[in-house]
């Protein structure tokens, strides 16, 4: 059995599998009008789907990928090593959190329709896909079947414009940056001859024409652009703020943190595997410097956007673009430290994704039917109101602004420090120094939380009563406070999960 | 019976998938087990000795234990763990005479000068240590073993280290003191363990929690005063654990070699004492807060733990997470029970604070890459290390680095600094202090005052100067400098501010610039009046911020021009805020005056014209502190306060200060008085730490006037790292 395909790739079956049964149970379940919605139990199945991927993935990593014989089988469509596993986990802890989340909010929000949840897990498992695929197939194949679940998330709210409109616009944008990665895919495809990643990479570094060099920089940029789009970096972070804030809430939170996660992935793999040869990673001739770029406009542009909103959904989302900027200065990091950076964009995405589906899954549990919480104004003497929501919300808060002992002050940690281990002292500074106008808006929550009262007749949030989102912070919130205090195991995790660059 | 399907639904399909799960889990169990794949890969390396060290029981540090005698042993092995021989070279303490890692008195007995063994046989090595040579109390080190073992990339000489740990303490309190420290900072959080379980179970005495509140100060304060009296305050660097007493040490975060390193020594000890008092006086300060009174106080115990945490640490990082979370609660408690702008002023505290932290953060990273290998306590070998002590061991001057083409040890140096600075806060970075006071409770304007406001300095002395003496040097003229612009700054500011409280605050502006000249002259009379005036200052501006207090909550204004002639109606008040202000301006007889005057004789022989300069500083002080007394209590009572709402209650009249605010102020004032006759007690616990710090960064020269600490024992304190003694002993090798 040890040998099995099947063995190889369990995390993505376990959850896909999943998600057939779960389908099959939602077509055959006939309700009493008077019974709880499909959330009720679908919920806990999914999230139970996630849980056991998340686990096999872990014991796969246990066995060690390299004892997988079975995995050589699938290479090189799917790669099964630490890489993939890391990512599977985090994955699957997205998808799982975003489950629980959902099933509190769809049927608080009389949105309890059971597609959502099959949604949700094929979504995963093309992230998953995406995560470890390594060619450029079944990497397009993958982002496809994430995305296709994500554009029916956002717009869950059949009847809602804003909701409409964001899917459109995600699906829209979503669609073109595809078809850039497709165009870019294609033209190296048409230098190398050869559609695995580490063919197209091999080939490569074995030297091009100074023609085909060309057109291997059009394919980088191509290829660039639409990973900007999906890890949402600016210039190309338009879609995010409509599509997270139309979206219904878990939908936002599991774009946020899961199908980030899978685009950065699929970032890493492919710079490394294909771009990783010293002229590509030359900062005369090569990515570095667009990226460099990138990130810096991600987070400076983001942050002081972000400071500017009046929707705390929507700040959260510039947030998140500006989470995506600290990442990309990992990621110029890759060139000097490829261990140390990887480890540390790893680590980072590990700490974001529990803080930021904590924070998601506070603002759910802020609000309730009729009385979401959506501006700041909706939230003022909450900590006086409900001192037990705003608590675990400035926690997440506090996380993301990474403040110690708090997952994200260790996640920050490890990216500047990689950084600055990589000489990137300008890019470390710039960090730090964007983690304080952060800290400005994330504060500005808990002023409205603690230091404010609602003015009179001003509507106000009334925190919903929810047992799944409950136990969705409760994880979160042990996540983020272990990852404070011991985040030692899980970074040698990371460290250990890093791909070799060269 | 399709009805009943929803129900049957969820358990046949949960029952699947944890089968699919047990399944899948098994099937990985036994696969791991029956994985033949690790061990072949270690088998294929040439045979070659591997070195491994552990205690003869248990794992990672070894303790030594007590055989009677102050005589402690402990044994450890060397065990050859490779496939090859392995000859052990050497088995050494780390302990010579310029190394003052170790105390005295550690000897190491092991089977000769060069042992092979044989794959899997090991060796025992017995360590002793007999602590009747040394004054310390505790033993921290490393036993080094040498090998000519090969590292798995071929490079020789392979060493590895065990940690060694002994406590001397005895009696029933040993347990106490040799976790004193540590105590003193995690007890207040009991206080916010408790406020929450109050308010989870509905408990509503407040009263009561106040009173458990001031208990746990009160333990706070009695355990400080254990520490006084068990301080040894001749201990210094010669004496073995590079000087710093009641230390705890453990790794906490094993991939960044971070570890919770805590310790005190003459600079940190008095700050750990005064944060001790104020908190107490603190807790009696803020009585009258009645507002969500439990998160209150959750809050203020939350800021007194970060406040002992940033004083004790020595590890970088640890001191660095306590200096945030001290940061957070400090936000709350200005932004909830603050005055009417109070959330302008908690944000720009909090904003200012984070923006100097944040570079702070980033030097230390720079630390962290750039240093030298060392150990970790447990004996395990670091690439890094983030620990004061051996950061301050490296020579950072001379690695010759750069950011951006500058000299790293400057830049590094003045982004630090800044950080301190805008925490003293130093002239340019000021403009946060007098806001945040003004919105501030009371209480948390005397813990500002008293305590948070010499973090920065504490910072520079800690880090700065221990770890960048050279660059220190090079930077003490602009410290001076912006010590000078401070004191006169903020003089001149306080004399045309009409509230009260920012009055004072101002004149923290002011009063802290000495500390800043002290440092900056580099003498170790201006060391020591830097501390002293920390100290002073702490006590004297609680005691101000205290008084306001109490006219503010009997009338709701600070306004100085609304008052006059207080005198006759509160005689008493009028007694302590005269003998406050007396104090403040640096009455001799008072103990501000120790530090006003020590700064300038610290600070003369170096720079006069700064000295002098700073000295007029002293004149604007006593006229705006006498003018605002005359403002305040002389002259004649504006009768239409006895119209007034506020006094309604009271008859017309200004009620006299009560008792509980007596007890606040009284014991600050009692200590002033004793300070100012008597100053012995607080400069014995200073002066050694002082000389120790001086000995660091400067030189002896023909501009120091005292050489506060004559010990027989000079050869031991060769290891002074200023780079004139380089250069000389170069000179003699030169020569040679």
């Amino acid at each position: 059995m040890s040998d099995s395909v099947f063995f190889a790739i369990a995390p993505l079956l376990v959850v896909s599998l999943g998600g057939l049964l779960l389908m099959m149970t939602e077509v055959f379940a006939t309700r009493r009008a008077d019974a709880d919605g499909p959330s009720s139990d679908l919920a806990m199945g999914t999230f139970i789907t996630m849980l056991a991927g998340a686990i096999t993935a872990f014991a796969l990593w246990l066995v060690g990928p390299d004892n997988l014989a079975g995995a050589k089988a699938v290479a090189p469509y799917l790669l099964v090593d630490r890489f993939t596993l890391f990512f599977d986990m985090v994955l699957c802890l997205g998808g799982g959190i975003a489950a629980l989340l959902a099933g509190g909010y769809l049927p608080e929000h009389k949105l309890d329709r059971g597609e959502f949840y099959p949604l949700l897990i094929f979504s995963t498992a093309g992230a998953m896909v995406l995560a470890s695929a390594g060619d450029l197939l079944s990497l397009f194949i993958g982002l496809e079947t994430m995305s296709l679940g994500v554009y029916a998330m956002v717009g869950f709210r059949r009847g809602s414009m804003r909701s409409t409109e964001a899917a459109i616009k995600y699906f829209l944008l979503g669609s073109f940056a595809a078809a850039l990665l497709m165009y870019g895919g294609a033209l190296l495809y048409g230098v190398t001859g050869k559609t695995a990643l580490a063919g197209i990479g091999a080939a490569i570094r074995a030297g091009v024409s100074s023609t085909d060099w060309g057109i291997l920089l059009l394919s980088m940029v191509l290829i660039l652009a639409g990973l900007a789009f999906k890890v949402s970096a600016v210039p190309f972070h338009m879609w995010t703020p409509d599509a997270y804030e139309g979206a219904p809430t878990p939908a936002t939170s599991f774009m946020a943190v899961a199908v980030k996660s899978a685009a950065f992935a699929m970032m890493l793999r492919v710079l490394i595997s294909v771009f990783g040869d010293p002229l590509s990673t030359s900062w005369g001739t090569g990515w570095p410097p667009v990226v460099a770029l990138l990130a810096v406009l991600t987070m400076t542009v983001a942050n002081l956007v972000a400071g500017r909103q009046s929707s705390v959904k929507r700040m959260l989302a510039y947030s998140s673009v500006a989470h995506a900027g600290y990442v990309l200065v990992g990621v110029v990091a890759l060139v000097e430290e490829p261990g140390t950076a990887q480890g540390s964009i790893m680590f980072y995405l590990l700490s974001y994704t529990v803080s930021t589906a904590g924070a998601f899954g506070a603002l759910i549990l802020c609000g309730s039917r009729g009385k979401e919480a959506v501006s700041y104004e909706d939230l003022a003497g909450l900590g006086k109101r409900h001192p037990a929501v705003a608590l675990i919300f400035s926690f997440f808060l506090l996380s993301l602004a990474g403040m110690p002992p708090t997952a994200g002050f260790f996640g920050k940690l490890y990216i500047v420090s990689s950084s600055i281990g990589a000489g990137l002292h300008t890019l470390a500074v710039l960090l730090v120094l964007n983690s304080v106008l952060a800290a400005y808006y994330y504060l500005r929550v808990m002023e409205y939380m603690y230091m404010r009262e609602p003015a009179a007749g001003a509507p106000i949030a009334v925190p919903m009563r929810s047992g799944y989102v409950r136990a969705a912070l409760a994880i979160c919130a042990v996540a983020v406070l272990v990852l404070g205090l011991w985040p030692t195991s899980s970074l040698s995790m990371a460290i250990d999960a890093a791909l070799a660059l060269r | 019976m399709f009805k009943q399907l929803t129900n049957q639904t969820k358990r046949f399909w949960s029952a699947a998938l944890l089968a699919l799960l047990a399944t899948f889990l098994l099937a990985a169990g036994a696969f791991a087990a029956g994985v033949p794949g690790a061990e072949k890969a270690a088998a294929v390396a040439a045979p070659a000795g591997k070195l491994h060290v552990s205690p003869e029981k248990g794992a990672g540090r070894l303790e030594l234990r007590s055989v009677g005698e102050g005589v402690y042993k402990g044994n450890f092995v060397i065990t050859n763990q490779g496939t090859g021989p392995l000859k052990v070279v050497r088995v050494v303490a780390r302990t010579s005479a310029q190394d003052p890692r170790l105390p005295k008195g550690v000897s190491v007995r092991w089977a000769g000068k060069a042992v092979s063994l044989a794959p899997q046989q090991s060796q025992t090595v017995q360590v002793t240590w007999s602590s009747a040579a040394t004054r310390a109390q505790q033993l921290f080190g490393h036993v080094l073993v040498e090998s000519d073992a090969l590292a798995a990339d071929g490079t020789p000489g392979r060493a590895a280290a065990i940690g060694i740990h002994a406590e001397k303490f005895s009696g029933p309190l040993a347990w106490l003191w040799s976790h004193i420290l540590s105590i003193m900072v995690f007890l207040p959080l009991l206080g916010v363990v408790g406020m929450f379980v109050a308010h989870l179970m509905g408990y509503r005495d407040d009263k009561k929690l106040r009173l458990g509140v001031l208990g746990l100060m009160g333990a706070n304060l009695a355990l400080a005063a254990g520490l006084y009296l068990k301080f040894d305050s001749s201990f210094i660097k010669v004496h073995g654990n590079d000087g710093y007493q009641f230390m705890e040490r453990a790794v906490w975060v094993r991939s960044l070699n971070i570890e919770y390193f805590i310790g005190i020594d003459g600079i940190s000890v008095s700050m750990v004492l005064l944060t001790a008092l104020i908190s107490f006086v603190g807790v009696l300060c803020s009585w009258s807060i009645n507002k969500q009174m439990k998160g209150y106080f959750a809050m203020y115990c939350l800021l007194v733990t970060g406040m002992m945490g940033t004083f004790v640490a020595l590890d970088l990082l640890l001191f660095f997470v306590f200096w945030e979370v001290m940061l957070l609660p400090m936000y709350f408690l200005i932004g909830i029970w603050g005055g009417p702008r109070r959330q302008y002023a908690a944000i720009k505290f909090f904003i200012y604070t984070l923006s100097g932290s944040v570079f702070m953060l980033l030097c230390f990273i720079f630390f962290y890459l750039n240093g030298d290998p060392t150990y970790l306590v447990d004996g395990q070998a670091a690439a890094h290390s983030l620990a004061i002590p051996e950061l301050s061991r490296m020579a950072w001057a001379t690695k010759g680095l750069t950011i951006l083409g500058i000299s790293a040890v400057k830049l590094v140096w003045v982004w630090l600094f800044i950080g301190f600075a805008i925490k003293i806060p130093m002239f340019p970075f000021h403009t946060w202090l007098p806001d945040a006071h003004v919105e501030a409770p009371t209480a948390i304007s005397v813990i500002l005052a008293g305590v948070l406001l010499k973090m920065g300095t504490y910072g520079i002395m800690r880090i700065n100067m221990t770890i960048l003496p050279e660059a220190t040097q090079w930077a003490a003229p602009a410290m001076a400098v912006f010590g000078t612009i401070g004191i006169l700054y903020g003089a001149f500011c306080a004399m045309a501010q009409k509230d009260l409280k920012k009055l004072v605050a101002y004149s923290s502006v002011s009063h802290m610039g000495f500390t800043l000249l002290a440092l900056g002259s580099l003498t170790p009379m201006g060391i020591e009046a830097c501390i002293v005036q920390m100290f002073n200052h702490g006590l004297i501006t609680s005691m101000l911020f205290t008084l306001v207090g109490v006219v503010y909550d009997r009338v709701h204004t600070r306004d100085l021009d609304k008052f006059g002639g207080l005198a006759s109606e509160m005689p008493l008040y009028t007694s302590f805020m005269g003998f406050a202000f007396m104090a403040s301006l640096g009455l001799p007889g008072l103990s501000g005056f120790w530090g006003e005057a020590m700064t300038f004789i610290g600070a003369f022989p170096r720079y006069r014209v700064l000295t002098i300069i700073a000295a007029t500083g002293v004149i604007v002080t006593a006229a705006y502190h006498l003018w605002a007394l005359q403002r305040m209590f002389l002259g004649k009572f504006r009768e239409e306060w006895r119209k007034s709402d506020y006094l309604k209650d009271f008859g017309g009249k200004f009620p006299e200060i009560n008792k509980r605010e007596l007890a606040s102020v009284a014991p600050l004032a009692v200590l002033v008085l004793v300070l100012g006759f008597y100053p012995r007690p607080l400069l014995n616990l200073i002066d050694a730490g002082a000389a120790e710090l001086h000995r660091m960064i400067d030189k002896p020269g023909p501009t120091q006037i005292a050489q506060l600490d004559e010990r027989p024992a000079l050869p031991e304190l060769a290891q002074n790292k200023s780079a004139d003694q380089t250069k000389a002993r170069a000179k003699q090798e030169t020569a040679r």
